[in-house]
């Protein structure tokens, strides 16, 4: 491993690290802030501190789980072992909560939709989030399958003499 | 594995030990073990090559095409 790339791998991760640490402190602190901040400000969501908690958490977890894959992924490309079946997994991981993103940010989407109080600005940054986050679920399906294929080709390269 | 690696009697009648062959053709003993007892998925031109030049003896003499039939 040349010097580039383990300045790229201490620094992505360094990033990815703190993305995680990001989430953690949105989900713990300025979610319930927040959630509390528009049950008192807007009376359409007075009865809804607990959905609106939930709404906001489930995408900020997802998140975070996103990131956990891809510093896990990055590890194991950086101990070379990417072609490996413990690779698949996370892969796996990965491509699920992506789908499970575009699903939460979906559910936020019908939830407004169904209050009557989905502005435009809001419609739009749904739409592109689920749709980007659906894309990159199927992105994953179809390099989890492209890294199979390598993973296998290495290990009959391995078994050649 | 229908085709059959065998290059003991070949070895032996140079008079080479396992250890002398392997370290001759490059490949380590626990791989040429492999070869010997046929465990191995496939095997490269040059470590035939090398093979057939340390026993002076043609890749017909050490590989044999077994029919999984019989």
């Amino acid at each position: 491993m040349n010097t580039i790339e383990r300045i790229s791998y201490i620094a992505g991760s360094t990033l990815l690290w703190l993305i995680f640490a990001m989430g953690g402190l949105v989900t713990a602190v300025i979610v319930p802030i927040l959630s509390s901040d528009l049950v008192t400000t807007y009376s359409e969501y007075a009865n809804d501190r607990v959905v609106i908690q939930l709404l906001m958490t489930m995408p900020a977890l997802i998140g975070m789980l996103i990131v956990l894959a891809v510093l896990l992924l990055l590890r194991l490309i950086h101990n070379d072992r990417i072609l490996s079946v413990s690779a698949y997994k996370w892969v796996q991981a990965l491509s699920i909560s992506a789908f499970g993103l575009a699903f939460s940010l979906l559910t936020i989407g019908f939830w407004l939709n169904s209050k009557n109080t989905f502005p435009p600005l809001i419609a739009v940054i749904v739409a592109t989030g689920s749709l980007i986050a659906l894309a990159v679920g199927f992105v994953t399906l179809t390099l989890r399958s492209l890294l199979k294929r390598a993973t296998t080709a290495i290990e009959e390269l391995e078994g050649v003499i | 594995m229908p085709i059959i690696v065998d290059f003991e009697k070949q070895r032996k009648k140079r008079g080479l030990t396992v250890a002398q062959l392997a370290d001759r053709i490059g490949i380590t003993q626990a791989n040429l073990f492999v070869l010997k007892s046929n465990r191995g998925k496939a095997i490269r031109f040059s470590t035939l090559e090398a093979l057939c030049r340390e026993l002076d003896c043609q890749p017909g003499d050490i590989l044999t095409y077994v029919s999984e039939e019989a």
